[in-house]
């Protein structure tokens, strides 16, 4: 076994087992306390999962028109843009965890604007690179056709 | 990390291939001129299958068209 692929096994292992042990009171909880929030996720993930499969698809055959160059910069700032994503809702998380939630709840409708507002972050940081990948071309080479 | 430097001739040979133009050149291996541009002036590493298709566009070897410096 090579290297990558034990420490693929190991953070697996380590972060499956933290998640169920997590995750797992947290369901039972949740399903005691509030079956109908439950029954809510469920119908979400049977419209999300196939939604999301479709916009995946869509995605990859609209990323079929680039050529290699173009795939390493918009590559480039897919990475930057998880990046900022993680951060941004890492930083909301925890504002709203230590602040908002100091009371010992917080407003519900918190969760998707913290959800949107690093989605739109994140895009901004994706069209940020890539303008800047852009742009210096534009310096080295002149304008890009 | 090694600090190779790739270098090419892809500007001579277009030269010598009645002129060719980069966006001539883009056309036939499939990549945008800009792209061209770049690997030609050495600011992008082209991936195998590219480097192969722009020499079998000049009749050449890809060690006749790019080289390893460093």
């Amino acid at each position: 076994m090579n290297r990558l692929k034990k420490k693929a096994w190991a953070e697996l292992v380590a972060f499956g087992s933290a998640m169920l042990l997590i995750s797992t009171p947290c369901t039972l909880a949740m399903a005691k306390h509030n079956t109908q929030g439950l029954r809510y996720v469920f119908i979400a993930l049977i419209v999300g999962v196939p939604a999301g499969f479709f916009a995946y698809l869509a995605h990859l055959k609209e990323l079929k028109k680039y050529d290699e160059r173009e795939m390493s910069i918009l590559r480039k700032s897919y990475s930057i843009s998880s990046f900022v994503f993680t951060i941004i809702l890492m930083c909301l998380s925890f504002t709203a965890f230590l602040l908002i939630g100091g009371a010992g709840s917080i407003r519900i409708v918190y969760l998707p604007m913290m959800l949107f507002a690093g989605l739109f972050l994140a895009q901004c940081a994706q069209s940020f690179t890539v303008l800047y990948q852009c742009a210096k071309e534009d310096d080295a080479y002149g304008p890009t056709q | 990390m090694p600090t190779d430097q790739l270098s090419n001739n892809i500007r001579r040979l277009r030269f010598n291939a009645n002129e060719m133009t980069q966006q001539q050149l883009a056309n036939k291996v499939g990549v945008t001129r800009q792209t061209i541009i770049a690997t030609e002036q050495g600011r992008y590493a082209p991936s195998l299958p590219l480097a192969i298709k722009i020499a079998r566009a000049f009749g050449k070897q890809v060690e006749e068209v790019f080289q390893l410096e460093g």
